[in-house]
């Protein structure tokens, strides 16, 4: 009896057209969207881990761990944190829309989370180390709304490390130019060996408005391409040569 | 007639042929879903649901896959539902479900029936979702280890884990009582 009476209460909801089937477009449609939100949010997790990447490669920030412990306090000062803040999130929502729509569900989600993780950093490795990413920044440097891409670290100003260019030498200081601006900086070590032009990359402390160096290295400035662009950009809007060297001669054009 | 191809000719021809599905299924999903909801009139209304959300869904059935995990994968949704929206979770065991208890799960019975019946219905209840649901549909729906993997979406390795988990902690339960 009970049998008969749900069956025909369904049956007559179909004869009547109250029920009714959804069309495979609609079913094909919210696949798609859910399918696009995931590739979406795979494509905006590659692209920023591969910025973080080029970020770590090609500015000052893994060189301050070249002074050893001294060095560790710069280094995480100048990390470029906003990139994780982005990308991390991302990450855990595709895991999360992983596991609510059971996707691939015959595999154990700790090898499907595993295996995610390896093909994003993999991925954006890649990309960062191929030089695409580099073209991307070189283009959208150029656009000032786009600046963060560059310039992502949340601190701005140094507090226990710095780096720019040598511009003035005197007794006991120098003066460098460094993406923020012009900075003087204590120095008590010898200054025989830093020329006008060096790019020097230093660890120290702030005491108000004055900087103390305790340690500094020069580097060429072909290895921190990030840095020139981002010195460039402070004291010469405009000019469009990020692979020009720097030196007192450009300096001079200013 | 398989129930695949019953269900690609309501798809594609005959929607009236869903009586067949309601009726090849009724009695089936009714003694799966009296293990979670108690009331006659709830069952009703839960399987009415099962039926309604089948029928709507049925072009995103994958013809390659069985209809039957399919259609109990649904009921297990609603029920899931019915219990989060009563807050309320009792299990409820038929004659049939004592026996296979008593024969399957080596527990020792030094009591009479109706106390041992009450202990295992008590004990049931206990075991968290995650094991009760493979172990009823192991043991009381004659499901294979495959086809508890596409009901409750897990891998196939977890059923066994699962089940055998759910044993041991119902049988420690019921021999610790004892």
């Amino acid at each position: 009896m009970q049998e008969k009476n749900t069956s025909d209460k369904i049956m007559q909801e179909i004869k009547s057209g109250e029920l009714k089937i959804r069309s495979k477009f609609s079913i094909l449609t919210e696949k798609i969207g859910i399918g696009s939100m995931f590739l979406l949010g795979l494509l905006i997790s590659i692209f920023v881990l591969a910025l973080l990447f080029y970020y770590l490669k090609s500015s000052e920030n893994l060189f301050y761990l070249r002074f050893g412990w001294p060095g560790l306090a710069p280094f995480l000062e100048s990390f470029p944190y906003l990139y994780l803040l982005i990308s991390i999130p991302v990450i855990l929502f595709l895991a999360w829309l992983f596991k609510k729509k059971k996707w691939l569900y015959k595999y154990p989600f700790k090898y499907i989370a595993l295996f995610l993780l390896i093909f994003v950093l993999l991925t954006s490795s890649v990309f960062a180390f191929s030089g695409v990413v580099e073209k991307i920044e070189e283009h959208v440097f150029r656009n000032k709304n786009f600046n963060f891409i560059s310039k992502p670290k949340i601190f701005e100003g140094n507090r226990n490390g710095m780096a720019g260019i040598i511009l003035e030498k005197g007794e006991g200081y120098l003066i460098l130019q460094t993406p923020i601006g012009e900075e003087r900086v204590e120095v008590r070590l010898e200054l025989d060996e830093f020329e006008i032009g060096d790019f020097a990359l230093m660890i120290g402390e702030r005491q108000g408005n004055e900087f103390i160096v305790r340690q500094i290295m020069i580097h060429p400035t072909s290895s921190m391409p990030l840095m020139q662009r981002n010195i460039r950009s402070k004291f010469f809007p405009g000019v469009n040569s990020p692979r020009k060297p720097f030196g007192p001669e450009f300096r001079l054009m200013k | 007639m398989s129930d695949e191809e019953v269900v690609e000719i309501v798809r594609s021809q005959n929607q009236e042929l869903y009586a067949e599905i309601i009726h090849r299924y009724q009695a089936k999903l009714t003694r799966y879903l009296r293990y979670f909801v108690h009331d006659k009139d709830d069952i009703d209304e839960v399987l009415q649901l099962v039926f309604i959300k089948t029928f709507r869904n049925l072009n995103a059935f994958d013809i390659e896959k069985k209809f039957s995990s399919w259609i109990y994968r649904i009921t297990h949704n609603e029920a899931i539902n019915f219990i989060k929206k009563r807050h309320n979770f009792n299990i409820d065991l038929d004659v049939v479900a004592y026996k296979i208890i008593d024969e399957k799960f080596d527990i020792k019975k030094d009591m009479d029936n109706e106390f041992l019946r009450d202990k295992i219905e008590k004990a049931f209840s206990e075991l968290k979702m995650k094991y009760s649901e493979p172990l009823i549909l192991f043991y009381f729906q004659d499901k294979s280890y495959e086809e508890i993997s596409d009901i409750l979406k897990i891998p196939t390795s977890t059923v066994g884990v699962l089940i055998n988990r759910g044993k041991k902690q119902l049988r420690e339960q019921l021999t610790f009582d004892n």
